[in-house]
């Protein structure tokens, strides 16, 4: 059994077996594993009786009219009622799916923050009112690159949370369109009946150690969630009282080992299957209950590396199995660069003819028929319907029933920028880039970056692009730090760069109207674009690589609304090489130290 | 509509551990109800579990509550929608009003930074005029006066807030973490308790808490009764002093000083406003009233702050 499945598997029982045990965050998990796991969560809750409850997916689509409130059609008309997200007494606590956490709405984000786990929840939208106690179950996932961007209030709400990246099923023998029930029959058949349920009473033990584990953490939803996690384990196989040892194997299942003491902490899945005697604790029958952790026939229980020290201050004493998994709190980390203010309503990026083409987040009050959002401003007149008619006429819209979409303020400017590592040897390209890399922050720019010639690239020969939501996604500090290397793919990285700005000048439904492409670089490059595209240097490269990297850049001269600008180091040999570029970008040439005497020589 | 019986799923109050400072902020704000709270602090701090179980144990329900998703017609009142689909019309009263009426006349507003503008704007409306009128949404409603304190709780990690909106708040509490250990074993048996016991159809264990609420409530109640006793002279001019050394702009801070000093004392069953009530007081009412607050970020209320408080009423001693 692959120990990141049957670390899924059993964490879903959990959420099966503890009803306050409200949500797990799956990091890299696939979506469709979510929704098996979710299925089989409303299973359980069926057989326990009660009737099915709903299974629902929200994502980057869901409003605020969508998730608190609802008008419905009916037989006799429209009625009120609840959105997806209150729960109803007469109806089992739904099953929420958040496949991607990072793309999920701000509706949506806020709606976890407000009621994920809360011991109470309130709408009040469109005449619908209504208080509830929370009940849900959150499953959830985000990818790993996309976690440390989220805020840490919204991360805070999933305390729990599991490496889930590269569960396949090794049956999978094809690729036909029955293809995705044959996965989610595989994993409901792998999580087996409904786990026994109950309330096991903590012993003292149990809580001292879980305040061991844990240590210093920011606020308590950690210990809690770690008590109601150890609880369910002991509840699963049928024990009375949550012991030491539940509370170890709550701490293997997330991959928490305390640093102090290792020696206390051999692995509890080993040792259960090993029982040594330990006369300081009475942990009754432990054996048995480990074996009960096995899901089912023929999955063993694989041991979970655990490793001590190293740990930071700021993750007090709880520290992860492994790197990778460490990095499953990443706001914990003094230097975490989570979107400031993510679960505010933006601030408009800008205003006029763009203003109207942002994604629909909801709708409000207008006096114009511009950007027009037919079905509320229909529902708003339809409420007066009877009244306005008398109960028999057509239906009646007035100004003031008009309503026009709100909008997803869109961004107005983009940042492209290419890193030349290779020539980041002998000076700090930190000072010349902090004047474009403010504009990029206060214009709230969206960033796409391009880089190559550094140590640790995967294909050096070629250059990478990623984009990101702003200058403050981890993953541009971490490339404006890296080791430069040798090879210098210039012309596949400006053509990158070219692909870039026309996708967000021409493509996206709402263009940038100012983008700054900004090329670090010497402008040596020495890879020819074909050997970038081959993966492999044919023949002697000469100037080729120089020349077609000035080719690519001629696309770039041909796209309005970009200001190009050429970063060279003034340390560069070859000086004429970045006014050649320049050139054919269509911009102008920068240096940390003008160097316009040696263009001169 | 309300479901599942949400006023029972709260922590009794007495199951409550530290949170000293928000506690008595509370005790202020319910024995002088003009007096609203904000708490402000980290996340998983317990903040609105503190709140809502504080209410819950002094006016036996839940706080009114605006959620941060509210539209307009909920926050103000307007014409019942499940009416007029009926064909009828009739005005459903808005969370203002609902709150102005309630026995804690307590507007709760969680996670209270990130409500929309728009919302924060009818607020403080409603707040500064003490009138509700609202003629929108073919509503023509006479004016109504609407009373109420407001409390909310945020992370500031999410930013701050206006500076007006900061100012409605009497009081504010900053609520830090406390990372002892046996503070952090006691909130961990308390919370695991109340699952365990909260499950069972029946628990003595939650009755004797909630009879531990009941007296509470009965001590904060004759507190309430005992405050328009308390004894205010020389408080008077202390709080003008402190408000003065601080440079308050208007004289809300030292009103607010003195009215939370002179509840506090009723608290503690004392019928004059001593220094210690002061020096209480002040951390919660001056905090974000200084001028170090206008950027609506909060900063810390330190010890050469509370050292100009001293400073200020000994030599009202020695004078």
């Amino acid at each position: 059994m692959n120990q990141v499945l049957d670390r899924f598997l059993r964490l879903v029982r959990c959420l099966a077996a503890a009803p306050r045990l409200h949500g797990v965050l799956f990091v890299d998990l696939d979506p469709l594993l979510l929704t098996a796991a979710g299925r089989w969560l409303a299973d359980c809750a069926q057989a326990g009786g009660g009737g099915r409850p709903p299974v629902v997916t929200l994502g980057s689509w869901h409003t605020d009219d969508d998730l608190w409130s609802s008008v419905k059609f009916t037989a006799s008309g429209l009625a009120t009622g609840p959105g997806l997200i209150v729960e109803t007494g007469s109806e089992p606590a739904p099953v929420f799916l958040v496949p991607d956490l990072s793309t999920a709405s701000l509706a949506v984000r806020r709606a976890v923050v407000t009621t994920a786990g809360a011991d109470t929840a309130s709408s009040q939208r469109h005449g619908f009112s209504a208080v509830w106690q929370p009940r849900a179950r959150w499953l959830a996932a985000c990818h790993r690159e996309a976690l440390a961007n989220l805020p840490a209030h919204l991360l805070d709400r999933f305390p729990i949370r599991c490496e889930a990246g590269g569960i396949v099923n090794p049956d999978r023998v094809s690729l036909d369109a029955a293809d995705d029930e044959y996965e989610l029959a595989w994993l409901g058949r792998l999580l087996g009946p409904p786990p026994l349920t109950g309330s096991p009473v903590f012993t003292a033990e149990a809580l001292d150690r879980i305040i061991e584990l844990t240590g210093p953490a920011p606020g308590m939803r950690r210990d809690i969630a770690f008590g109601r996690l150890s609880r369910a384990l002991a509840a699963c196989h049928g024990a009375d009282t949550v012991s030491v040892s539940d509370v170890d194997a709550g701490a293997a299942l997330l991959g928490v080992v305390p640093d102090a003491a290792p020696e206390r902490v051999p692995d509890p899945l080993t040792q259960a299957l090993e029982p040594e005697p330990e006369p300081a604790r009475e942990i009754p029958d432990r054996r048995s209950r480990t074996e009960d952790m096995a899901l089912v026939d023929g999955m063993e229980a694989e041991p979970v590396p655990l490793r001590s020290g190293g740990v930071p201050e700021t993750l007090g004493r709880l520290e992860h199995a492994g790197p990778a998994t460490a990095e499953l709190f990443p706001e914990d980390r003094g230097d975490a660069l989570s979107e400031p203010m993510a679960l505010r309503e933006w601030w408009h990026r800008h205003a006029g003819s763009h203003a109207a083409r942002g994604q629909i987040i909801g709708s409000q009050r207008t006096k114009s028929l511009r950007d027009l959002a037919v079905l509320p401003t229909l529902l708003e007149a339809a409420k007066f319907r009877a009244v306005r008619s008398g109960g028999a006429g057509g239906l009646v819209i007035q100004p003031s029933d008009l309503r026009r979409h709100r909008r997803r303020p869109e961004p107005a400017a983009a940042l492209v920028l290419v890193l030349d590592h290779s020539c980041h040897r002998g000076w700090d390209w930190a000072p010349a880039l902090a004047s474009y890399l403010r504009w990029a922050y206060t214009a709230r720019a969206v960033v796409s970056l391009v880089e190559f010639g550094y140590r640790s690239a995967p294909e050096p020969l070629r250059a990478d692009r990623y984009r990101a939501r702003d200058l403050l996604d981890p993953r541009v500090v971490a490339s404006l730090n890296r080791e430069p290397g040798s090879a210098s793919p210039l012309a596949h990285a400006i053509d990158l760069a070219a692909d870039e700005l026309r996708h967000l000048l021409r493509r996206r439904r709402s263009p940038v109207r100012e983008a700054l492409l900004l090329v670090v670089t010497d402008a040596r490059g020495n890879v020819p674009f074909l050997d970038s595209t081959r993966g492999a240097v044919a023949t002697v490269v000469g100037s080729r690589g120089v020349a077609d990297a000035n080719e690519a850049a001629k696309a770039v001269g041909q796209l309005r609304g970009v200001r190009a600008v050429v970063l060279t180091p003034d340390l560069a040999p070859y000086p004429h090489l970045a006014f050649d570029l320049a050139e054919a970008l269509g911009g102008r040439v920068t240096s940390p130290v003008p160097f316009a005497d040696q263009r001169r020589k | 509509m309300t479901i599942a019986d949400p006023d029972h799923s709260i922590l009794p109050f007495s199951l409550i551990v530290g949170q000293q400072e928000l506690q008595t902020a509370l005790q202020i704000s319910y024995v002088d109800p003009g007096v609203g709270v904000l708490a402000t602090g980290g996340r998983g701090t317990a903040k609105s579990t503190t709140i809502r179980s504080f209410s819950r144990m002094a006016y036996s329900s839940l706080p009114v509550t605006l959620p941060i998703g509210a539209t307009e017609d909920r926050v103000l009142g307007g014409l019942s929608v499940e009416a007029l689909l009926r064909g009828e019309h009739y005005r459903q009263p808005g969370l203002l009003e609902q709150a102005s009426e309630s026995e804690g006349r307590m507007l709760y507003i969680d996670e209270v930074n990130l409500l929309d503008d728009h919302l924060v704007n009818i607020i403080l409306d409603a707040a500064s005029t003490g009138v509700l009128e609202v003629q929108h949404d073919h509503v023509d409603q006479p004016s109504v006066p609407v009373k109420f304190a407001l409390v909310g709780s945020m992370n500031p990690d999410e930013g701050g807030l206006r500076p007006q909106l900061l100012d409605r708040f009497g009081l504010v509490v900053t609520v830090k973490p406390d990372n002892d250990a046996t503070y952090r074993r006691q909130v961990l048996e308390n919370v695991l308790r109340f699952d365990e016991e909260f499950a069972k159809p029946t628990s003595p264990y939650l009755d004797e808490q909630r009879a531990m609420d009941e007296r509470t409530a009965r001590r904060l109640k004759e507190a309430r009764d005992r405050r328009a006793t308390v004894r205010v002279d020389w408080a008077l001019h202390a709080c003008a002093r402190v408000a003065a050394e601080f440079e308050l702009a208007g004289h809300r801070g030292e009103i607010m000083l003195l009215r939370a000093a002179r509840a506090l004392a009723a608290v503690q069953d004392s019928d004059v406003i001593n220094e210690s009530h002061i020096l209480t007081a002040a951390q919660f009412a001056l905090v974000h009233r200084r001028h170090s607050a206008e950027s609506g970020t909060l900063v810390a209320w330190s010890d050469d702050d509370q050292g100009r408080v001293h400073q200020v009423l000994d030599e009202m001693d020695k004078g």
